[in-house]
């Protein structure tokens, strides 16, 4: 990703968050600033493995449902009274769990990501439902709901667990082979493949870690709201992809930051923290990204003065040099 | 009954996917086609201006997705994410967000009635697939949305008209979406905001297991549209057999993933068609 494309959405965003403050002054509050913050945090942590994926070409539509049944699951075990760490330790494994076998039938069956991590969102959300009999677990301990409710210098929690996990991915992306190669079978998986590297492994690792994610902002939901339910994300998938798009990641695969990302889901959520604030109906929020999507992606292709012709939906290289 | 729906709008996602592309857009259409009509029919307009209304809605948002994509050329997923939550937003802002209702006239019981048997709005949408069917294997049409799947450049320099073609498929995904909006909104007989909601990845999921490639190019829509009929009838058997809606889910992501990999193995089993 180019650096002007950084630069597009990042005066996007400023232009954004002046509009609106001048509108309305109480946006630029500290508090409501905080507060914009930490409601994208959740969203951010998703959108990090939802790059992640793309970026291998793939897709995940299962994040949402992985979340639920995640923390469903181990907030059962910790009904029947395991400790807060084997509970969030059951957690994440559930959802890397659930990543490994989207990798698996991505990889292994090659069935397309696109139905695999549908197929994934109805088993997980099915399963979500199955153990906790559809009601709502509540009533966790204080120091769990620390990382959902408690702030460090006036900073809430999930902003400095997702600015961490920035800082750890983006080394990961940037400076270790294994985020090279992530690009590399984004962008030409053939090609990887003929220069030695694993394709099948860094795609089944890429969901690994969506899922792992997934199951992390789902222990961060489960704090903040010190309740788990299985109803609980239908639109995260959505959403995170949304943001990402946004971020200008390429839905081809082997372009795009997690840089980029981070914009995408402030871009998201000043729109919707200003909207409110206007006191427009929430019905129009949609409608609004929906349009900032077309434009931003009308722009850059205009800024950029190349012709965006990747089709759609990973595999792609994968299956051309089946025929 | 429950497949007619389904099954057009399974129609309409594998045109678009036979020419390397894809429709995001068409459940969000469906409730706005449902808004749309319901909204038309309350205040006091005929039917079949309602009814005409509702799928010209539908082919507007199809053909400016069409549009978007052939002119500007950006990926089909980003624009028809885009149209999606557009008209997701827009059929609640038109509505208000609630369910519209209508004085009972006759377009309340054409999802309802049968004949010969077959519910009347499978009859509605066999005749859409038949005319697809025609329009594949007996026209230009057909060659050309197989041909921009495969090898797109090619066929521009044949002196294809690409943009045109393309721009049509849309059109028809659109415009399907509006007949399956029309049936649903007869069946429930009131206007819902978030009836089409998930309809669009149900529709891709079966005319994927139904074997069109997401490469384009490769796949047949009559399979696609059988398959679209047997999904509804083996997740319509589950609810029968006394399945909870939780392990519904379960089967549904079984079936899925079992009908991809028979897919595979049927790949290697016999050569493709086309």
């Amino acid at each position: 990703m180019r650096r002007n494309d950084i630069l597009l959405r990042f005066a996007l965003l400023i232009i954004l968050a002046i509009l609106i403050f001048l509108v309305n002054p109480n946006f630029g509050k500290p508090a409501n600033l905080i507060n914009i913050l930490r409601q994208g945090a959740l969203l951010y942590i998703l959108a990090i493995g939802m790059t992640i994926v793309i970026l291998t070409g793939g897709i995940d539509l299962s994040n949402g449902a992985v979340l639920a049944l995640s923390s469903c699951v181990a907030a059962i075990a910790m009904e029947r009274g395991a400790s807060m760490l084997v509970f969030v330790i059951i957690s994440l494994a559930i959802g890397m769990i659930c990543g490994f076998i989207n990798g698996v039938l991505v990889t292994q069956v090659k069935i397309p990501p696109f139905i695999t991590t549908f197929a994934m969102m109805y088993f997980a959300r099915g399963l979500a439902y199955i153990f906790s009999h559809g009601r709502i677990i509540y009533g966790f301990e204080k120091s769990f709901r620390f990382i959902g409710t408690g702030n460090i210098f006036g900073i809430p929690m999930p902003v400095i667990l997702s600015l961490l996990l920035l800082f750890i991915f983006y080394i990961v992306l940037e400076y270790t082979s294994f985020g090279v190669n992530i690009y590399a079978v984004g962008s030409n998986s053939e090609s990887s493949r003929l220069v030695g590297i694993n394709v099948k492994k860094v795609a089944i690792i890429a969901y690994l870690l969506s899922g792992f994610l997934s199951a992390f902002a789902g222990l961060i939901y489960t704090a903040r709201l010190n309740a788990a339910e299985p109803v609980v994300g239908a639109s995260f998938p959505l959403d995170a992809i949304a943001a990402v798009i946004i971020g200008g990641t390429s839905i081809g695969g082997g372009e795009g930051n997690l840089f980029g990302s981070a914009i995408g889901v402030l871009i998201c959520t000043v729109i919707i923290n200003g909207m409110n604030l206007m006191g427009i109906s929430s019905l129009w929020q949609q409608f609004v990204i929906g349009s900032i999507i077309l434009i931003i992606i009308t722009a850059q292709t205009y800024t950029k003065s190349v012709k965006i012709n990747i089709p759609i939906l990973g595999s792609r290289k994968i299956e051309s040099f089946e025929k | 009954m429950h497949s007619s729906a389904l099954a057009i709008l399974t129609l309409g996602i594998s045109l678009v996917m036979l020419t390397n592309g894809i429709d995001l857009s068409v459940g969000s259409l469906v409730s706005l086609v449902s808004i749309v009509t319901a909204g038309l029919l309350g205040g006091k307009f005929g039917v079949l201006f309602a009814i005409f209304s509702g799928i010209l809605t539908a082919s507007f948002f199809g053909i400016f997705s069409g549009i978007i994509i052939s002119r500007i050329k950006l990926p089909p997923f980003i624009v028809t994410l885009g149209t999606m939550v557009i008209t997701a937003s827009l059929a609640l802002v038109l509505g208000g967000g609630e369910t519209l209702y209508w004085e009972k006239n006759w377009f309340n019981t054409i999802a309802l009635k049968y004949f010969l048997g077959v519910p009347i709005s499978f009859w509605i949408v066999s005749v859409f697939f038949y005319l697809i069917m025609l329009l594949i294997h007996y026209t230009s049409f057909g060659s050309y949305i197989y041909g921009i799947g495969s090898n797109e450049e090619a066929l521009r320099l044949c002196g294809v008209k690409i943009k045109f073609y393309k721009m049509l498929v849309y059109l028809f995904s659109g415009c399907f979406a509006g007949v399956a909006g029309i049936i649903l909104t007869s069946r429930i007989a009131s206007g819902n905001p978030i009836i089409g909601m998930g309809y669009e990845f149900e529709a891709i999921a079966a005319a994927a297991i139904g074997g069109i490639s997401f490469i384009g190019g490769k796949g047949n829509p009559a399979f696609a549209f059988l398959s679209a009929v047997t999904i509804t009838m083996l997740t319509n058997g589950l609810g029968l057999m006394g399945f909870t809606t939780p392990w519904q889910y379960c089967g549904i992501g079984a079936i899925l993933v079992f009908g991809m990999f028979l897919n595979r193995i049927l790949a290697k089993v016999s050569l493709p068609e086309r």
